[in-house]
């Protein structure tokens, strides 16, 4: 601390505490005297919070939009960034002690890199961190700071000057008129510790690296503050603002990329959680096939497991026996089993189009009127824009199978007709199932709904609510009617898209 | 008549289609049955069958293998259409890189085995005997400069019946189906790289400026039109 007096055009600082280097202190104290008949020009204390007791002397001090009186024992509060100016129009100067406080800022370690984290680092931008903080960190700055990636390409500067660089080299039109923005690099000085560039009309300014642990991920220029030569050497002084304006903004600069550096760590804190979660989400999603294919193997267990190889060779060679004996009748009834067959093993999706279900339900209808003859009859009333519309796999043959059986227990039955209709209805589609028996008995109807509810699983009406049950949860209708001849079964699925279905269906 | 060898270890196949050829009178001609794909693999390069049916699984050689083998020895056109129990995805798609036509599953039904054949001739097999007879004269005499009359001699019948047929069963008339069987052939010749003049010799036309006109009534653009835009693709 051999510098204890300042002077200045307006007078002087004498310091009276000044933080040692490397200490965590960062108060500064001094007396100030303001020659009588002076100012001391509107300025801006960038980085640091001042306090100032007034001991002697009367002026005019003014704290950003107001103006006070000053007198012996006042005390101002100057906020970090206020612009504040002093007159004394007096004979008497002012004399007053002054607390300055400059903005602190951590001290953080540098450590290496992880190569994953370098990986991350370079795909985050600089301009969407700076814009995450900007109205936090940047917009209440009233200090000039442009931000430059690690290339030296300007990102973000918030256009503030002083008035002397807008005078001279007009900073407000372009940033690029103050020759410390050009390419010819200006030799570069070290002022209080902070790497300072300073143009030929005596403008210092600062720049600070910014880092994430030992990467470089860009820097920070600002607090522009005038200074002058001494005569003989090069050492510098200040010119119009105390020596704590410096460490203020060197603070507050630090601080600047600091709190970028956090936000960077976040950045890549929140891409990683990212990553995990989209891991989590992956496995839930395997859960969840996993959860399916049991449905799948579940439902599987009530179709037939043969080989295959096997049967449609053998059924080949019946259906080519038939045609070597002109039974073209036996060689179509071969040809629909096999059909049938073909569906029940070929399929492990639990969906399939209506139109295939419905080939399957013909084969079956056909090779049952291969049984009864005349005595039976299926009627198909489709609306053709739903063939391709996906429904579950193998539900219908049960309903039907079990119309025909029951109607053909009873001997008075002269002639059955099946009726298979499939409308749509806002979102779903509605499946009938008509016939012209004699309808369910009172115990049968009930035996039928406690099928349907899950009380009894046994049966082919069981086993299709269960299977509706696990494709549909709760949004499907099983509804069995007695007719005045006969009964009705009405089904409402709801209709799958091909999205929905997918993730149902692995 | 197109040759036609069945390859399967069982009969029922060949027993199906024989079936088929003479209840539908198709203009087919089986030349061989075959149980083993060994022979079967000698057999096809002796005979040079236009089509053959062939099983997967068979003692003595595999049949995709088969087509496989023969593919690298001989290189005249064989149409091969499969024929299998199994449904495996794994099988449809070796058959299909192979160069196989289709598949059939076992055992065959005739609106599949119309569906594959139609791959393999280009036009439907219909259930009118003469008629299947008139679509084989035509597809496998479009490059002659053949008429309604010739057609009608060859079926024995009157031109008015030839004329007929067409209406009824594809709705159209002698002239339009004859050039379109033309243009159709000359485009899979520019397809595979032939020139335009050739192509369009190779199908039966003499005059270019007709076959330009007829190409263009048929596609909606001119060949050179269409060669540019397949390069474009």
């Amino acid at each position: 601390m051999n510098k204890t007096k300042q002077k200045f055009d307006w007078g002087s600082i004498e310091w009276v505490y000044l933080p040692p280097k490397n200490s965590n202190n960062t108060m500064h104290v001094g007396f100030s005297t303001i020659s009588p008949h002076t100012i001391q020009q509107r300025h801006i204390h960038y980085g640091d919070e001042q306090l100032m007791y007034i001991i002697s002397g009367h002026g005019k001090q003014r704290i950003g939009n107001k103006v006070y009186e000053i007198s012996p024992g006042k005390t101002f509060h100057v906020s970090s960034g206020a612009v504040h100016e002093t007159v004394n129009n007096n004979d008497e100067p002012i004399k007053k002690i002054f607390i300055s406080i400059p903005s602190s800022f951590e001290n953080r370690k540098e450590t290496k890199t992880k190569e994953d984290d370098k990986e991350i680092l370079a795909s985050i931008h600089l301009k969407d961190i700076l814009k995450e903080i900007y109205s936090e960190y940047i917009k209440p700055l009233k200090m000039p700071v442009a931000f430059l990636d690690a290339e030296n390409k300007l990102v973000l500067f918030n256009g503030i000057y002083p008035d002397y660089c807008n005078k001279k080299c007009k900073l407000n039109k372009n940033l690029f008129n103050c020759e410390l923005y050009s390419d010819d690099a200006l030799p570069v000085v070290n002022l209080n510790g902070i790497s300072t560039d300073i143009c030929r009309h005596g403008i210092a300014l600062f720049s600070v690296d910014i880092h994430y642990q030992d990467t470089i991920i860009g820097h920070i220029r600002g607090g522009r503050v005038r200074v002058k030569h001494g005569d003989e050497s090069k050492d510098l002084q200040l010119y119009d603002v105390p020596e704590s304006t410096i460490d203020g903004i060197n603070n507050t600069l630090n601080n600047l990329a600091f709190v970028i550096s956090k936000y960077y760590r976040l950045e890549i804190m929140k891409r990683e959680l990212l990553k995990q979660h989209g891991e989590l989400t992956e496995q839930q999603l395997q859960k969840d096939i996993l959860q399916e294919s049991l449905k799948n193997t579940q439902s599987e267990k009530f179709n037939l497991q043969i080989e295959q190889h096997f049967l449609f060779n053998t059924l080949s060679s019946i259906a080519g026996l038939a045609l070597h004996e002109n039974a073209i009748t036996t060689y179509t009834a071969i040809n629909d089993m096999s059909q049938m067959f073909r569906y029940t093993l070929r399929t492990n999706k639990l969906f399939v189009e209506l139109k295939d279900e419905l080939a399957y339900l013909e084969s079956y209808t056909n090779l049952e009127k291969l049984r009864y003859g005349n005595r039976f009859v299926a009627e198909y009333k489709i609306d053709p824009s739903l063939l391709s519309e996906r429904v579950p796999f193998n539900f219908l043959e049960p309903i039907v199978g079990n119309c025909i059986k029951h109607a053909f227990k009873k001997q008075s039955l002269k002639k059955l007709k099946v009726s298979i209709k499939v409308k749509k209805l806002k979102n779903n589609l509605i499946i009938s199932i008509q016939d012209n028996g004699s309808g369910f008995s009172s115990s049968g109807l009930m035996k039928a709904k406690n099928r349907i509810a899950g009380t009894d699983n046994s049966g082919g009406t069981a086993m299709v609510a269960r299977k509706l049950e696990s494709l549909y949860g709760s949004k499907f209708n099983f509804v069995i009617n007695n007719l005045t001849t006969g009964s009705k079964i009405t089904l409402t699925i709801p209709m799958v898209g091909e999205n929905n279905e997918k993730s149902i269906n692995r | 008549m197109k040759k036609v060898l069945i390859v399967d270890d069982e009969l029922s196949s060949s027993e199906i289609i024989n079936f088929f050829i003479k209840k539908y009178n198709l203009p087919l001609e089986i030349i061989g049955t075959i149980d083993r794909g060994d022979i079967a693999l000698k057999k096809i390069q002796k005979l040079k069958p236009d089509l053959v049916f062939m099983d997967i699984e068979m003692p003595g050689m595999n049949g995709l293998d088969v087509i496989e083998n023969t593919n690298k020895v001989c290189s005249s056109n064989i149409s091969y259409i499969i024929i299998t129990a199994y449904n495996k995805f794994d099988y449809a798609q070796k058959a299909l890189r192979l160069g196989a036509k289709d598949l059939l599953l076992k055992p065959i039904q005739y609106n599949q085995f119309c569906e594959a054949m139609q791959r393999v001739i280009g036009y439907q097999y219909s259930a009118n005997p003469i008629f299947n007879q008139l679509l084989e004269y035509i597809h496998s005499s479009y490059m002659e400069e053949i008429s309604l009359e010739s057609c009608a001699l060859i079926l024995n019948t009157s031109t008015t019946n030839v004329a007929r047929l067409l209406k009824k069963n594809l709705n159209t008339n002698f002239t339009s189906y004859y050039n379109k069987v033309r243009i159709n052939k000359a485009i899979e010749l520019l397809e595979t790289g032939s020139s335009i003049k050739d192509a369009a010799l190779a199908v039966g036309y003499q005059n270019l400026n007709y076959f330009y006109t007829r190409f263009k009534q048929e596609v909606g653009i001119t060949p050179r039109e269409y060669i540019d835009n397949k390069s474009a693709n």
